[in-house]
C-alpha cells in the first residue's frame, strides 16, 4: 500500500489484501492495445524436424492424456493426466522413471495439469488437488508438496529467483486482477498480486458472457522475468523478479482476431463453433533471444485443430517477426530456436510423440 | 442440479446411435426406457462420483432399463475420446454422428443423465453417488419412474 492509502496501481503490483480496480493503464502502459505486426514475404517461420521421440509403447503404463512437457539435456518429463503419472523418458523414447500416480502415498496426483522444471526441481500443478503444488527431483523422487494460500485451482506456474508466481482464477466475480500470486521462499507464502485482468474479460463476466472463461491465464517466465498471458488479448504483461512492471509485449501477428463475446454456455459444440471464430493464444514462450507463441485455431468442418505460431527475436524491442504453422501441440522452446512439439494420433493404438524443430526465419 | 438446459418432459428426438461396441442403438425409441448420460472427456473432475456410482449400479445390474454414455468429442479425437473413457467406463459409448442431440438439446454442464421414457425426459440428475446409500436411492428412483403410469 502506498503512502497515500491508495493501492499502488501503477507498478503492476498490489499488496496482499488490496481491493482491485478494473484498470486498463498499468504503469502508464495501456494493456489494450496492440500493434499487428506487418509481415513480408520473408517472414516465413521454416521448421526442420531435428528428432522424434515417441513416448514409450502401448501399454497400460503409456501417457494418454499427456498434459504437458518439460525436456532439458537428453530427457523429456511428461505430465499425463490420464495415468496420474509424472514419467522421464530419454531420446529413445525409453521410460525412465514413474513418479505419482493414483494410489501415491507421497507425491499422489488427482488431476495433474501444468509442469514447471526450475532449477533440479519439477513443479506439478493438480487441478484435482486444488492448490497443492508437489515438488518432483530430477530422478522421480517425491521431494515435498506445499498448499498455495488460495482456495481456488492453481493452473499454472513460473519460477524467477526465489520466488514462484502462479495464476489462479479470480476468486470474486468482481475481482479484476488476474491473480498472478506471488510467494516467497518457494512455501506458497503469500507476498502480493500482480498483472491485471483485461477489461473485456471483466465486461463479459460481469454480463454472464462467454469470454469470462477466459479469466483464466498463465504465466511464463525467461532470464528472471515473468510474462502474464491471457487468452482474450495479445498483450503480455511483463514483471521483473519483484513482480513490478517492466513492460508490455503488445505486437501481434496479423492473423490474430479479437474474441467475440456471447452468452455464456458450456455446451461444447457451441463451444467450439465459437472457439472457431477467433485464434486464442495459448502458449507464450520467452526466451533471451525474442520469443515464441502459438495460437490455436478450430476448424469446425473437420473438428480438428491446429497451431499459428507467431515468432520475434525480441520482446520488447524492435523486432524482425515470422509466422508459421503446424498441427501440433507447441509445447516449450529449447534454447534460442528449437521448439518442442508434441503429436497426437487420433489412432488409440499409437503412442504420444514428442517432435523437436529446428525454427529459422527470423529467430537467431 | 446444475443449469443444465435439460428438463423434466422435454421431448428428445428418436435416432440412430453408432456405438463403440459396433451394436445398433436408438435413443428415445417409441415405448422404451433408457438411462442415459451425457458425457464429455473433459467433464469437471468432482463430477467423476456422479460417473463412477453410475458404473457400478450398472455392473451390480441394479438398473432396470438399458444404460448408455452418449459422449461429444471434436470428431477429429474421438478415437483418442474413447480410449480415454474406456479406462472407467463400461456401460456402452454411443455418440450421434452429426451432434445434433448436442444442438437441439443444447446440453451443457455434463456429465448428466437422463431417465428417458417413451422419448420424453422422466428424471433428471448430476449429483453424486458415491455412497451404497446414495446409489440405492437413486436406482429405487429408476426403478419407480421407468414403469408405465
Amino acid at each position: 500500500m502506498g503512502g497515500d492509502g491508495k493501492p499502488p496501481s501503477g507498478d503492476g503490483v498490489t499488496q496482499s489484501g488490496a481491493p482491485a480496480r478494473v484498470i486498463s493503464v498499468v504503469g502508464g502502459r495501456d494493456i489494450t492495445a496492440y500493434r499487428k505486426q506487418p509481415l513480408t514475404e520473408s517472414g516465413q517461420l521454416r521448421q526442420a524436424v531435428m528428432a522424434t521421440i515417441r513416448l514409450g509403447t502401448v501399454d497400460s503404463t503409456q501417457p494418454v492424456d499427456v498434459q504437458d512437457v518439460a525436456f532439458r539435456g537428453d530427457t523429456a518429463y511428461v505430465l499425463d493426466a490420464e495415468t496420474r503419472r509424472l514419467s522421464a523418458y530419454n531420446r529413445a523414447g525409453t521410460r525412465l522413471w514413474s513418479a505419482g500416480g493414483r494410489d501415491a502415498n507421497d507425491g499422489r496426483l488427482v488431476r495433474p495439469h501444468r509442469l514447471t522444471l526450475a532449477g533440479d526441481t519439477l513443479y506439478v500443478t493438480d487441478l484435482g488437488a486444488v492448490n497443492r503444488i508437489n515438488l518432483f527431483d530430477l530422478g522421480g523422487r517425491f521431494a515435498r508438496g506445499f498448499d498455495v494460500d488460495s482456495e481456488k485451482d492453481v493452473l499454472s506456474l513460473a519460477v524467477a529467483g526465489e520466488r514462484l508466481f502462479v495464476t489462479i482464477p479470480s476468486p470474486e466475480p468482481d475481482d479484476t486482477t488476474l491473480s498472478v500470486v506471488l510467494m516467497m521462499d518457494r512455501d506458497g507464502k503469500l507476498l502480493g498480486r500482480g498483472c491485471t485482468q483485461h477489461p473485456t474479460v471483466t465486461t463479459s463476466i460481469s454480463r454472464r458472457g462467454v469470454l469470462g472463461a477466459y479469466r483464466f491465464s498463465y504465466v511464463w517466465s525467461s532470464g528472471g522475468r515473468v510474462y502474464c498471458q491471457q487468452g482474450v488479448t495479445p498483450v503480455i504483461q511483463v514483471l521483473d523478479g519483484a513482480g513490478r512492471l517492466a513492460g508490455t509485449v503488445d505486437r501481434a501477428p496479423e492473423f490474430f482476431v479479437d474474441p467475440r463475446d456471447e452468452p455464456e454456455t458450456t455446451n461444447p459444440r457451441r463451444m467450439m463453433a465459437h472457439s472457431a471464430t477467433w485464434l486464442a493464444p495459448t502458449r507464450f514462450l520467452p526466451s533471451a533471444h525474442g520469443f515464441v507463441w502459438s495460437f490455436i485455431a478450430y476448424d469446425t468442418v473437420t473438428q480438428r485443430s491446429s497451431f499459428r505460431l507467431f515468432a520475434c527475436d525480441s520482446a520488447t524491442g524492435p523486432a524482425q517477426c515470422a509466422v508459421g504453422e503446424t498441427p501440433d501441440r507447441p509445447l516449450q522452446l529449447i534454447g534460442a530456436d528449437t521448439l518442442l512439439l508434441l503429436r497426437e494420433d487420433p489412432n488409440p493404438e499409437s503412442v504420444p510423440t514428442l517432435i523437436l524443430v529446428r525454427l529459422t526465419g527470423t529467430i537467431r | 442440479m446444475n443449469a443444465t438446459n435439460l428438463a423434466l418432459g422435454q421431448r428428445v428426438p428418436s435416432m440412430s446411435l453408432t456405438c463403440a461396441d459396433s451394436l445398433p442403438r436408438t435413443i428415445a425409441a417409441p415405448g422404451t426406457s433408457q438411462l442415459v448420460t451425457f458425457a464429455t472427456v473433459s467433464d469437471c473432475a468432482a463430477c467423476e462420483a456422479h460417473m463412477s456410482g453410475l458404473e457400478t449400479l450398472a455392473k451390480a445390474g441394479a438398473l432396470p432399463v438399458e444404460t448408455m454414455v452418449v459422449f461429444w468429442a471434436p470428431r477429429a479425437d474421438v478415437a483418442r475420446a474413447l480410449r480415454l473413457m474406456r479406462s472407467s467406463i463400461a456401460r456402452p459409448l454411443c455418440r450421434d454422428e452429426h451432434d445434433s442431440l448436442w444442438i437441439r438439446l443444447d446440453i451443457t454442464h455434463t456429465p448428466v443423465t437422463a431417465l428417458i421414457r417413451d422419448g420424453r425426459i422422466a428424471l433428471l440428475d448430476d449429483g453424486p453417488l458415491f455412497s451404497p446409500v446414495e446409489q440405492r436411492l437413486f436406482a429405487d428412483r429408476v426403478r419407480r419412474l421407468s414403469v408405465d403410469r
